[in-house]
C-alpha cells in the first residue's frame, strides 16, 4: 500500500482540498475529510517526473491530484507498464555519469558538426545540384549593386578592351559557367573585385587603378574564378542556413536578450567559414599562377597595396585587431601573402 | 520541501502571497543537456518533447499560494507546428536567395499573418497553462489584433514615433484584458499616461547619452572611438532592462483578477546586472550556461512578484475548452515574434 498526501482539485472550480491518495491492488482511492472516490490504476494519467517539480495525477472525471512526493508517485508509476518509458528520460537526467556522457557528446558533436559536418554536407549538396542552381542564386544582385553602390566605369574603352583580353585568358577552357567580366566604379566599395554566383566577375575602377602590373589583376581574376568554380555562394548559403538551424535547435527557446549574445559565437563561425572559402580561392589562384609562370609577387604586391588603400596595416596591429581577425570575412593578409611568396613556392 | 509562503493579513482581509521559483541551475542543466542530446540523436524530432519538458520544469517550479503551475501542451501538436514552420522557413530561405525580390513580398505576407500568429500563439500558450486544475484562456480577436499589430505599426512612424508609447500600451492592454483564468478575465486598470511618461524618460536619457558621446568624441577622438561602442552598448542594454522592469511593474501593479491584484517590484538596476552577467556568461560558455542564466532570471522575477488575494481563491470557474493546434505558437517561435508581458 502506498499513501501520498497532496492537494485535490475537481477541475470545475479552483477550490483546493487537502487529500490523501491511497494505492493498493490496482486501485487508487482519493480521500479527503468529506470525500472519497476510487479509480482503476489503468484509468489515471501521471505527469512525467521532471526534476523535483510537483506531479499531477489526472483522473477520468477531470479532477487532479497535485503532490510533491515524487518518489511515491514513481513507485505507483512502476506498476504501469506503459509509463516505464516515460521514466527513461528522468533516469538519464538523474545519474551524473549519464549527464556527463551527454555533455561530452553534445560538445564533441557540436564542434565536429560545425567544423566538418556543415561544410562537408554543404559541399556535397552544392556539387550534387546542377550548376544552373548555383548560377541562379542572387538573380538581380548585380542590378541591386548597380542601383545602390556602383556607378558606370570611368576607365577608357581601350584600357577596358585590353584588360578584357588579358583577364579572359584566366578562364578555364571548358566550363559549365557563363563567365562575364564587367568594370564598374566601386564608390563605397573602393578597390575591390567580386564574383557573383552566375559567373559575373566585377572589377572596380579603383582596383584597376591601384594595380601596377596587369599580372596583379590576373591573379585576382584567378582568385575570383576560384570562388565561382568552387560554388562558394551556394555553399555559403547552405552553411549559414545549416548553422542557424543548429543554433536554434541547441539553444531552443532562449529569450531574445540572450540570443543576441549567441550571435557573437555564430558570427565567429560564419567568419571562419568565409575565411576557408577565401583560402580555397587563394589556392585556386596560386595553382593558376604557378602553372602559367606568373610571379606570386604580383598577388602579394596588390594585396599589400589593397591593405593600405583600405586603411588596414598589419604592422602595429594591437591585440584588439587580432581578435577582430576572427570576425573577419578574409584571412589575415600576411598569412595569405605567405602562400604566394617565392620561399613557399618551392 | 515545505512552502514558505508568507501570509500577511491586512485589515481588509487581503492576503499577500509571494510567487516562488523553486528550481535550481544544476537540476535544470541536467534536464536541458539531456534534451539537447536526444534532440541531436533524433535529428530534431525530439525538440518538441524537449520544449515541453523545459517549459514544464519552469512552470512546475513556479508556485504561488501553495500550488504550482502546470504546462499541458502536447509534444505531437508542437511537432506538427514546428514541421510546418520549418517548411515555411526553408521556402523563405530558398526563394529569398534565388530571387531577392521575393524577400520583400514574403515579409509583407508574413506581416499580414501577424495578427493571426499572435492570437493563435497566445491562445495556445494560455489554454495549455493550468493552475489548480483550471486552465487559462485567451480570447483576443483577430480584428483587434490586426489593429494593434498591423495598423498601429504603420501609424506610429507617421507621427514620428510620438504614438509609440500608446501603441505599447494598447498591445499590453490587448494581452492582459483578453487573458482569462478559467472564466474570469484579467483587467488592466491603467491609462496610456504612465507609458508616455516612461518612454519620455528613456528618450531623454538616450538623447543625453548621444550628446555626451558626441561631445566626448569630438573633443578627444581617440577616447571617442573606444568609448562610443561601449557606451552605446551599455546605454541600450540599460534602457532595455529599464523598460522591461518598469513596464512589467506597471502592468502587474495595475492588473486585477476579479477582486484580487498583483504587486511587482522589479528593480531596473538589478535586472540590468542580471542581463549583463547572464549575457556574458552565455557568450563566454558558448551557451552552456544558458540553464544557469534562465534559472537566475526566473528566481529574481518570482522574488519580485506577489499576489494579493481578497478572501479565498476557491471561486474561479473553469471554461469549456477546445483544442488549439500548435501552429500559431510555433510560427511565432521560428520567426521570433515575442509576445507576452
Amino acid at each position: 500500500m502506498i499513501c501520498i498526501s497532496g492537494l485535490l482539485y475537481d477541475g470545475h472550480s479552483s477550490r483546493q482540498i487537502a487529500a490523501q491518495l491511497i494505492y493498493e491492488d490496482n486501485e487508487i482511492v482519493v480521500k479527503s475529510e468529506e470525500y472519497s472516490q476510487a479509480y482503476l490504476l489503468d484509468d489515471i494519467g501521471i505527469s512525467p517526473r521532471i526534476g523535483n517539480t510537483p506531479r499531477f495525477i489526472e483522473f477520468p472525471d477531470g479532477s487532479r491530484f497535485e503532490t510533491r512526493d515524487n518518489d511515491s508517485v514513481d513507485q505507483i508509476e512502476a506498476d504501469i507498464p506503459a509509463s516505464n518509458k516515460n521514466q527513461l528520460v528522468h533516469r538519464l537526467e538523474s545519474r551524473m555519469k549519464y549527464v556527463a556522457a551527454t555533455l561530452v557528446f553534445v560538445i564533441i558533436f557540436s564542434w565536429a558538426f560545425i567544423q566538418f559536418g556543415i561544410p562537408g554536407l554543404s559541399k556535397g549538396i552544392a556539387f550534387s545540384l546542377s550548376s544552373n542552381v548555383s548560377q541562379s542564386i542572387g538573380t538581380g544582385t548585380l542590378e541591386l549593386l548597380d542601383e545602390w553602390a556602383f556607378s558606370e566605369s570611368e576607365l577608357s574603352d581601350e584600357r577596358k578592351d585590353a584588360l578584357h583580353k588579358k583577364l579572359l585568358t584566366v578562364l578555364p577552357e571548358s566550363s559549365e559557367y557563363e563567365f562575364k567580366l564587367l568594370f564598374r566604379k566601386g564608390n563605397a566599395f573602393g578597390a575591390n573585385a567580386f564574383a557573383l554566383p552566375d559567373g559575373t566577375i566585377v572589377f572596380t575602377d579603383e582596383i584597376v587603378e591601384l594595380s601596377q602590373h596587369d599580372d596583379e589583376l590576373v591573379s585576382v581574376m584567378a582568385h575570383e574564378v576560384g570562388h565561382v568554380i568552387h560554388r562558394h555562394n551556394l555553399r555559403r548559403l547552405i552553411q549559414d542556413t545549416g548553422l542557424a538551424i543548429v543554433v536554434v535547435a541547441i539553444t531552443g527557446d532562449v529569450s531574445t536578450s540572450s540570443s543576441l549574445l549567441l550571435a557573437l559565437p555564430t558570427l565567429m563561425v560564419e567568419a571562419s567559414y568565409s575565411q576557408a572559402f577565401e583560402t580555397e580561392a587563394d589556392d585556386y589562384a596560386l595553382e593558376y599562377v604557378r602553372k602559367n609562370q606568373i610571379e606570386g609577387m604580383h598577388f602579394i604586391n596588390l594585396m599589400t597595396r589593397l591593405e593600405v588603400a583600405h586603411g588596414i596595416e598589419e604592422e602595429g596591429k594591437d591585440t584588439g585587431d587580432r581578435i577582430l581577425d576572427y570576425f573577419s570575412s578574409h584571412p589575415p593578409t600576411n598569412e595569405r601573402i605567405k602562400q604566394f611568396s617565392p620561399k613557399t613556392e618551392q | 520541501m515545505e512552502d514558505q509562503t508568507e501570509q500577511e493579513s491586512t485589515p481588509l482581509g487581503t492576503q499577500t502571497h509571494d510567487f516562488q521559483f523553486t528550481g535550481n541551475a544544476k537540476e535544470y542543466f541536467k534536464i536541458w543537456i539531456v534534451n539537447i542530446c536526444l534532440t541531436i540523436i533524433t535529428v530534431g524530432i525530439y525538440s518538441a518533447w524537449a520544449k515541453v519538458r523545459n517549459t514544464q520544469y519552469f512552470y512546475g517550479n513556479a508556485r504561488v499560494n501553495n500550488a504550482a503551475f502546470q504546462y499541458l501542451a502536447s509534444p505531437i501538436v508542437i511537432l506538427k507546428g514546428r514541421l510546418i514552420a520549418f517548411a515555411v522557413f526553408a521556402l523563405y530561405i530558398l526563394l529569398a536567395s534565388f530571387y531577392p525580390i521575393f524577400e520583400a513580398v514574403f515579409i509583407l505576407l508574413l506581416a499580414g499573418l501577424m495578427p493571426f500568429v499572435v492570437v493563435r500563439s497566445m491562445r495556445f500558450r494560455m489554454r495549455n497553462t493550468a493552475y489548480r486544475n483550471i486552465r487559462f484562456n485567451f480570447t483576443g480577436s483577430y480584428g483587434e489584433a490586426a489593429v494593434i499589430f498591423l495598423i498601429l505599426p504603420i501609424i506610429v512612424p507617421l507621427t514620428l514615433g510620438l504614438m509609440y508609447p500608446y501603441w505599447q500600451f494598447r498591445a499590453k492592454q490587448f494581452i492582459v484584458d483578453n487573458t482569462a483564468y478559467g472564466t474570469t478575465n484579467f483587467k488592466l486598470e491603467c491609462s496610456s499616461g504612465p507609458f508616455f511618461k516612461l518612454y519620455l524618460m528613456v528618450f531623454g536619457v538616450l538623447v543625453f547619452t548621444f550628446i555626451a558621446v558626441f561631445i566626448i568624441s569630438s573633443a578627444a577622438p581617440n577616447v571617442g572611438t573606444l568609448l562610443t561602442p561601449v557606451m552605446m552598448f551599455l546605454v541600450y542594454s540599460y534602457s532595455f532592462a529599464f523598460i522591461t522592469a518598469s513596464v512589467t511593474n506597471l502592468i502587474f501593479n495595475h492588473t486585477q483578477l476579479a477582486h484580487h491584484s498583483f504587486n511587482s517590484s522589479l528593480n531596473p538596476n538589478t535586472l540590468f546586472k542580471i542581463y549583463l552577467v547572464n549575457g556574458l556568461a552565455i557568450a563566454c560558455s558558448l551557451g552552456l550556461l544558458i540553464p544557469w542564466a534562465q534559472v537566475r532570471l526566473a528566481h529574481y522575477r518570482a522574488e519580485c512578484t506577489q499576489f494579493n488575494a481578497v478572501g479565498d481563491m476557491d471561486n474561479f470557474i473553469a471554461s469549456e475548452q477546445q483544442q488549439v493546434n500548435a501552429m500559431g505558437e510555433e510560427f511565432g517561435e521560428v520567426f521570433d515574434f515575442e509576445v507576452g508581458l
